[in-house]
């Protein structure tokens, strides 16, 4: 059994797109359609790059102008200035753009939230700047002329349909990298990232990488569509690559449809071809512009590309088996798996975690309890390298977690869940799933952008270990809805199976039962044995007292970030100050026959 | 609300129409079909705005009157939008989808007339620029399709140099903008200067954005520059003025001929009280004498505009005004055909009466004008004063 995933982008569809592009100027009525429709693939290019950003990794760029001149100057300055082929200024121009945002990258990725589109703005302004003020290579504000056409040898580039055809071969390969990249596991991590950047992180995705990667691929789309344009029209100015140039490109993302396949080529096709069509309306193509874009905003929230999105899902196209997930061998020891020493957490004067100390061993299912606010979930995000601790250090399998990044501390075997559950949205439920697991198939960006077979491989065993997982949470028949849709109790479960994909050796637990009903809290409790008897370690943080006492071991109690109690359930539920904690000092003394 | 199959239907629509060449109704007797392609919106819209209106006046009195030698114009008018990748696109169409025997208008800045000139010249077709920069028509062997109906900074640098000869200014200091107008008249009076006689002391720069050029300024003071020249377009030439008085120099303070706007003077206050301006005749038309052989011509494009659009001209209105006034009267000697148009006016302006002075282009030369059409003017009282003929 098995199906295509919801999310794919069909082959098919491109291939039909591109061959209506190469027919088109066998019907166009003169030189100057086909130069609009040549702009149009410049812009196809430099939208598509920029959707990848913005609507799979979730930043924004607001210098893709910026990028777009480097590699339009970086050319022409080597070509005018150094006698340089465009051929070689055309990769030179883009190996400089991708330092640059390689640079970039580096410190603004490594930061949530939208810290790029700062430094883009910068950077755009800068780069327009460094365009006008270094004149002498660039000829300042009035341009720069004479640039040496597209040429190769004695093949020579005089008409606008050689440049349409070199320009939308450029395009199609630009969109068939793309395809193959939003089609592949890197493509979806890359949405897990954009859609919850600590659940992607927890899942093994190492999210400032994956950004990083993303954002360079998009600065070179820019620098090779600028190349292009400075070849073809042979003469660049500055102001081509300014501010207002950057939000339109944003605008053209935005139009099509984010986050979707064709929405940046709709959207560039749209704002290309819509102000030309508008010309023949005098002084009222401007108010006509602005009111045509305000209905597609208004009509059509999910842009253009909305209006292609079928109700049906495609026929399946790969049968996969599911593969149940492997148990963990019973290691021989006495060895504890996870170790917390001491470990302190304060928030400026909060102390939420006080010197905390315990224990898991493997195959053991421990649970941490405590009032609200106990420091139950800092706990969590401390172990899982969320948050490094105040002091304390944390031991998995005998080796240091304190200092590592999320990504890392999942890889070594640590999975989680959210108390707040933490779905990919814009993913199916297998491909929730899907998400984690680079362990064992690392993500390889150049095999994803190509389509090699290792990856497809790579992938349909994935998709197999996924089922399976839904599988033993009970779900598999819902593997291929969208993730968004499920009830709370299905998207707590389907939480579950996707950190038993990663393989760990430990599962954290925040709050599992939680929201749930009666009937869905006993399946929970069933689901926890069933993980016991996988051989995995539980650490569960919970409040319903019956599931806590029912399937532990032994018993953390926390209340005000200190550890007051640790023992069997039996232990824990006699223990005075835990009564007194929950409870309170008044109903200790009646306990106590008073 | 729309439906999906309305809105792809009007799609579709728009994107045939956009496919299709553009069609309308011809008027008997064979028009002549000339292009514009103004700026007028985005940054350059407030010059471009006047130039547009200025074609458009043209073409609807000459039509009025019955047209070129009896043909009509049909004027196809484009908005450049400040952009030149835009520019690049509509004088594409104006030359393939239109059919346009000629354009008159760059898009009214330098860099997008410049961006424009491989399209013309590969389709050899004669565009009449209104731009500033010297390079729109130089060299003469690369731009054989581009003429101008500007000065060059060529003849105003020279003319400023005769100017200081006669009032005994021997050392100068320069203050350019670092955007294509300034640096190309640093570099015209880097090359005049010393056959002159004129001493340059200091060579200052700044950014067409800057606020403040208080620094440049100081320096100036230190050096015995007996006249400061600004050259720029920009506000910035605002702050010049302002500082000079703030650091009270007593230098003659000289702009150039991208500055005469009452605008920037009424904005400058005080400051740009006895300021000298290197400019063409058309701002002190009114105070030329009776027998200068442009007054005329000015005065009467002046009235005409008014008359029409019940608001002043200004300058850069009258510089579209000569270049669609040289384009008709080489189409009225010699037809419609681009080549003809272009040799017309190679062959057919000489001592043309324009409103920026007086106009003559040669196969070797492709901008009219000449130092003599250049006056050097002072802002006094709330006007500018005619000083030196």
């Amino acid at each position: 059994m098995s199906r295509a995933l919801p999310s794919r982008v069909s082959l098919v569809g491109l291939a039909g797109f591109l061959v209506v592009v190469a027919l088109v100027p066998g019907v166009a009525p003169n030189a100057y359609v086909v130069q609009v429709l040549a702009f149009t693939g410049l812009n196809v290019m430099l939208a598509v790059g920029l959707n990848l950003l913005m609507g799979y990794a979730g930043q924004v760029s607001l210098g893709h102008a910026g990028f777009y001149g480097l590699g339009a100057y970086v050319s022409s300055v080597l070509g005018v200035r150094f006698g340089l082929s465009p051929w070689l200024g055309m990769p030179a121009a883009a190996c400089v753009t991708a330092l640059l945002a390689y640079a970039i990258g580096a410190p603004t990725l490594k930061l949530k939230s939208y810290y790029l589109a700062m430094a883009t703005l910068g950077i755009g302004i800068v780069l327009h700047l460094g365009f006008v003020q270094l004149y002498w290579w660039t000829g300042g504000s009035s341009g720069l002329a004479n640039i040496p056409p597209l040429d190769i040898g004695p093949l020579h580039f005089g008409s606008d349909r050689a440049h349409y055809y070199a320009i939308w071969l450029f395009a199609a390969a630009a969109l068939w990298l793309a395809l193959n990249l939003v089609n592949s596991s890197v493509g979806r991590a890359l949405r897990a990232v954009g859609d919850s950047e600590v659940a992607a992180s927890a899942m093994g995705v190492d999210a400032p990488w994956a950004k990083r990667r993303i954002f360079v691929l998009s600065a070179v789309y820019a620098s090779v569509a600028g190349s292009l344009y400075a070849h073809y029209i042979t003469v660049i100015s500055p102001e081509i690559f300014s501010f207002l140039a950057s939000v339109v490109l944003v605008l053209m993302v935005a139009i099509g449809g984010i986050g979707q396949y064709w929405g940046p080529v709709l959207g560039a096709l749209l704002l290309t071809l819509l102000p030309e069509y508008l010309r023949k309306y005098g002084d009222y193509e401007v108010p006509l512009y602005g009111l045509a874009l305000i209905v597609v905003m208004l009509f059509l929230p999910r842009g253009l590309a909305g209006l292609l999105q079928r109700g049906a899902r495609r026929a399946p196209s790969v049968r996969v088996d599911a593969v149940p997930p492997p148990g963990v061998a019973a290691t021989v020891g006495a060895a504890p798996l996870l170790e917390v020493s001491g470990v302190s957490k304060h928030f400026g004067g909060v102390r939420a975690v006080q010197a905390c100390s315990f224990d898991i061993r493997a195959g053991e299912i421990r649970a941490v309890i405590g009032p609200n606010g106990a420091g139950k979930t800092t706990l969590f995000n401390v172990i899982t390298g969320v948050y490094p601790p105040t002091q304390g250090e944390v031991r998995f399998q005998g080796q240091r977690l304190t200092g590592l990044p999320p990504h890392e501390v999942a890889r070594l075997g640590v999975y989680r869940t959210f108390q707040n559950v933490q779905l990919f949205g814009s993913l199916s439920v297998v491909e929730n799933v899907m998400v984690a697991g680079a362990g064992r198939h690392p993500d390889r960006f150049v095999d994803a952008l190509l389509a090699r077979r290792a990856q497809a491989e790579a992938d349909r065993d994935r998709l197999a270990r996924a089922l399976g997982c839904l599988a033993l949470v009970g779900i598999e028949p819902l593997a291929f809805a969208p993730a968004a849709s499920l009830p709370f109790g299905q998207q707590k479960l389907v939480e579950v199976a996707r950190a038993l994909a990663g393989e760990p050796a430990l599962l954290l637990l925040d709050e599992p039962a939680a929201g749930l009903n009666s009937t869905e809290k006993v399946e929970m409790m069933r689901l926890i044995g069933r993980l016991r008897a996988l051989g995995l370690a539980v650490l569960l943080i919970e409040h319903d007292m019956r599931l806590v006492m029912g399937v532990s071991d032994r018993v953390v109690v926390l209340n005000y970030g200190k550890k007051i109690a640790d023992g069997s359930p039996a232990e824990v539920q006699a223990d005075r100050a835990v009564v007194r904690s929950y409870l309170g000092e008044e109903a200790d003394s009646v306990a106590r026959g008073h | 609300m729309i439906t999906r199959r309305q809105f792809q239907t009007t799609m579709v629509g728009g994107l045939a129409a956009t496919l299709l060449p553009r069609r309308e109704a011809r008027a008997a007797g064979e028009p002549y079909r000339i292009g514009s392609l103004f700026s007028y919106t985005g940054p350059a819209a407030f010059l471009g705005d006047r130039m547009k209106r200025s074609v458009e006046l043209f073409v609807e009195e000459t039509n009025k009157k019955g047209g070129i030698q009896g043909h009509p114009i049909e004027l196809v008018l484009y908005d450049a939008a400040s952009e030149s990748s835009k520019a690049v696109l509509a004088v594409k169409r104006l030359i393939e989808q239109d059919k346009v025997d000629v354009i008159v208008g760059d898009g009214n800045r330098s860099d997008i007339g410049l961006a424009l000139i491989p399209s013309v010249q590969r389709a050899q077709v004669p565009l009449m620029s209104v731009s500033g920069a010297t390079s729109l028509v130089e060299p003469v062997k690369d731009r054989a399709w581009v003429f101008k109906s500007t000065v060059n900074d060529v003849e105003v640098v020279a003319r400023l140099l005769d100017f200081f000869k006669k009032k005994g200014v021997k050392d100068v200091a320069m203050l350019n903008d670092t955007g294509a107008f300034g640096v190309s008249a640093r570099d015209v009076l880097r090359a005049q200067a010393p056959a002159a006689g004129v001493n340059v002391v200091a060579w200052e720069e700044f950014q067409p954005s800057d606020n403040d050029l208080t620094t440049q300024l100081t320096r100036i003071r230190s050096t015995s520059a007996q006249a400061i020249v600004c050259w720029t377009v920009t506000p910035a030439g605002v702050v010049f003025l302002k500082n000079a008085q703030q650091l009270g120099l007593k230098q003659m303070l000289v702009h150039g001929f991208g500055f005469v706007a009452d605008r920037y003077m009424q904005l400058a206050g005080d400051a740009a009280e006895g300021l000298m301006l290197t400019s063409l005749k058309f701002p002190v038309a009114e105070q030329l004498p009776d027998g200068d052989p442009i007054k005329a011509t000015i005065l009467d494009y002046k009235a005409r505009y008014r008359a029409k659009y019940k608001e002043e001209t200004d300058v850069y209105g009258g510089q579209a005004w000569d270049g669609i006034c040289m384009v008709a009267h080489a189409m009225a000697q010699s037809g419609n055909a681009k080549d003809k148009i272009r040799t017309g006016l190679e062959t057919t302006i000489k001592e043309f009466k324009g409103v920026g002075g007086i106009f003559t282009f040669s196969p070797e030369k492709h901008w009219g004008l000449a130092k003599s059409d250049v006056v050097m003017i002072e802002w006094r009282k709330g006007k500018f004063q005619l000083v030196d003929l």
